[in-house]
């Protein structure tokens, strides 16, 4: 339905209901998002130590700096491929679970409720669970390691395994959110389908493959890029966990940046720092969705 | 739906199911099993995994330990949060699902892009925004940021719901004389009620997890309660483990219960809020 028409003239857009019932939104987006990302990038050319007065406009020298910052390399190096471990293994697991706990059995509502609970829980809160458990002094895991004759292990405490640690806890958290879009998708699937593949004998295998992953392969990108999405921006976890380390083994970007700005003070390379980033997240995302178009067309 | 069970992949299932279901509740069981050990339980190895519990520490970090005054802030701000994304996430909602106009599409995929930049690439200038103004350590700064990450969520949900509202009672009504005001306000709100419960349940949840602006901005009168878990790890973690444990029962406590009793709901908007992109 159009609205009533309304001429357009002085104060005529104060009377435009369309107009008025969005203003507070686009004045709100723009104030607390577009503003200040363009104040990121103003922030990101200059040189800006909060604890020395005033700062000094110095162009691109904060992005010459970054080219040749091993730290920030590591950083993002770290945060890629945390983003593509956690988001590859959450989705397999997710999907799975979801095709084998997609039909009728006792007590479905409640294996479907425990199995999303994770998700809800706050990030800080999941980080100091596992925290907890991979404790060796008072973590079970060790303790339930020992029985197949292994460790024990300091997970956390060593670099080559502490990556693996906050993979795991972020996976414990997030493959539910997997699980869910996958779920709903294949509650989405009409029951006939099925029931003409089953006719023409065809096997469980091949009704999977042939028939249901298809449907769903549209709902699995999607939910892997949110959950990439997600998993790139990783920081309370870590921070409860390692706070970065062992030494800087696990400094996602967002830790990085975290730590330039509020522990060195040095606002401007923060910003400067977070501008690459997000350009380089959009580049990603840019790619993926060509290589989902291009999957897409195939079914 | 695949049929045929056959006795194998019953018992297939059966387990890989129990084994999932394992993986997810046991860790907060043993977060709760920390909490509720007492001192010297705590850590014996091998580890037990069933105590006699004793919550005496629960009380002594709500009120000797002023978490109270911490939990009592999140309550605040994502109260607060939840009610402003509403509002005005609610108007844009109505505008978008009962009008059409110039430039529609790309305003409200402007607004979804705006949900998906990672936070922290404004956590920087929103920090000396909120320094300036000197609202630092107030619950009205994080109130209007949390407020700022919810409105797209509000608004893809409820345009849905809104959507759903037959388009013959708001003419109707509208013939009778009401004002767009009255149609939004007195028709379509109350009839899509469950739309605003499922988006404010899924706003309230996402305030009360943040943690990095939270953070940055708070030092005691507004900080909330994964701040105080964050910097109680930071700083005394391996001192107190019943403290930490029970700590982190406190800061899930209120997400689990909406989960627990509004399910359906929670469910039914997260399916919206992540799919219908």
């Amino acid at each position: 339905m159009v609205a009533k028409s309304h001429r357009r003239g002085p104060g005529g857009l104060l009377r435009n209901p369309t107009f008025m019932f969005l203003l507070p939104m686009v004045a709100y987006l723009i104030l607390w998002r577009v503003l200040p990302l363009l104040y990121t990038v103003y922030l990101s050319l200059n040189d800006w130590n909060l604890l020395k007065p005033g700062k000094t406009f110095i162009g691109v020298d904060n992005y010459v700096r970054l080219v040749s910052d091993v730290r920030f390399h590591d950083s993002l190096w770290f945060s890629f491929f945390f983003m593509l471990v956690a988001t590859g293994i959450q989705t397999i697991l997710g999907t799975g679970l979801a095709l084998a706990t997609d039909r009728s059995f006792r007590g479905r509502s409640f294996v479907q409720g425990s199995l999303l609970l994770p998700m809800f829980l706050t990030p800080v809160a999941v980080g100091s669970i596992w925290y907890i458990l991979f404790q060796p002094s008072i973590g079970p895991l060790n303790y339930l390691l020992s029985f197949l004759g292994l460790g024990p292990y300091n997970m956390l405490g060593s670099a080559s395994t502490a990556l693996w640690a906050i993979v795991i806890a972020d996976t414990w958290q997030w493959t539910p959110f997997i699980y869910l879009l996958v779920l709903s998708a294949l509650q989405g699937i009409p029951e006939t389908i099925i029931e003409a593949a089953q006719i023409d004998r065809a096997s469980d295998f091949v009704i999977i493959r042939r028939i249901i992953l298809p449907l769903i392969t549209g709902t699995i990108l999607v939910a892997a890029l949110l959950r990439a999405m997600e998993a790139f921006r990783v920081f309370p976890k870590i921070y409860v966990m390692t706070g970065g380390g062992p030494g800087r083994a696990t400094e996602a970007s967002s830790i990085l940046i975290y730590k330039t700005a509020f522990r060195f003070f040095e606002i401007g390379y923060a910003s400067a720092m977070t501008i690459v980033m997000l350009v380089l997240l959009v580049m990603a995302y840019g790619f993926y969705l060509k290589i989902v178009r291009k999957m897409a067309v195939e079914y | 739906m695949v049929g045929q069970h056959s006795r194998l992949k019953n018992i297939l299932t059966g387990v890989v199911t129990a084994a999932a279901i394992l993986w997810t509740l046991f860790p907060l069981y043993y977060l709760f099993l920390t909490s509720v050990k007492s001192g010297k339980t705590i850590m014996e190895y091998p580890p037990r995994f069933l105590v006699w519990p004793d919550f005496g520490i629960y009380q002594h970090i709500f009120i000797k330990e002023h978490f109270y005054w911490f939990f009592v802030n999140s309550f605040i701000i994502s109260s607060g949060a939840t009610l402003l994304a509403l509002v005005i996430g609610a108007t844009a909602a109505f505008a978008f699902s009962h009008w059409s106009f110039r430039g529609k599409e790309p305003l409200f995929l402007a607004s979804m892009v705006g949900r998906m930049f990672p936070p922290i690439t404004t956590l920087i200038p929103i920090y000396l925004g909120v320094k300036l103004f000197n609202l630092v350590d107030t619950h009205l700064a994080l109130i209007m940021i949390y407020a700022s990450f919810q409105v797209p969520l509000i608004l893809l949900i409820l345009r849905d719901f809104f959507n759903q509202v037959p388009r013959e009672i708001t003419e109707c009504a509208y013939i009778d004389g009401c004002s767009s005001w009255m149609v939004f306000y007195r028709i379509v709100l109350p009839l899509a009620k469950n739309g605003i419960v499922a988006a404010g349940i899924l706003c309230f949840v996402e305030a009360w997890n943040e943690f990095i602006f939270a953070l940055v901005l708070t030092s005691f009168n507004a900080k909330t309660a994964p701040v105080v878990l964050a910097t109680f790890v930071e700083n005394e973690g391996s001192l107190q483990w019943g403290a930490l444990a029970a700590l982190g029962v406190w800061t899930v406590m209120p997400t689990l219960l909406f989960m627990l009793f509004l399910k359906k709901f929670l469910i039914r908007g997260l399916t919206m809020g992540a799919l219908k992109g």
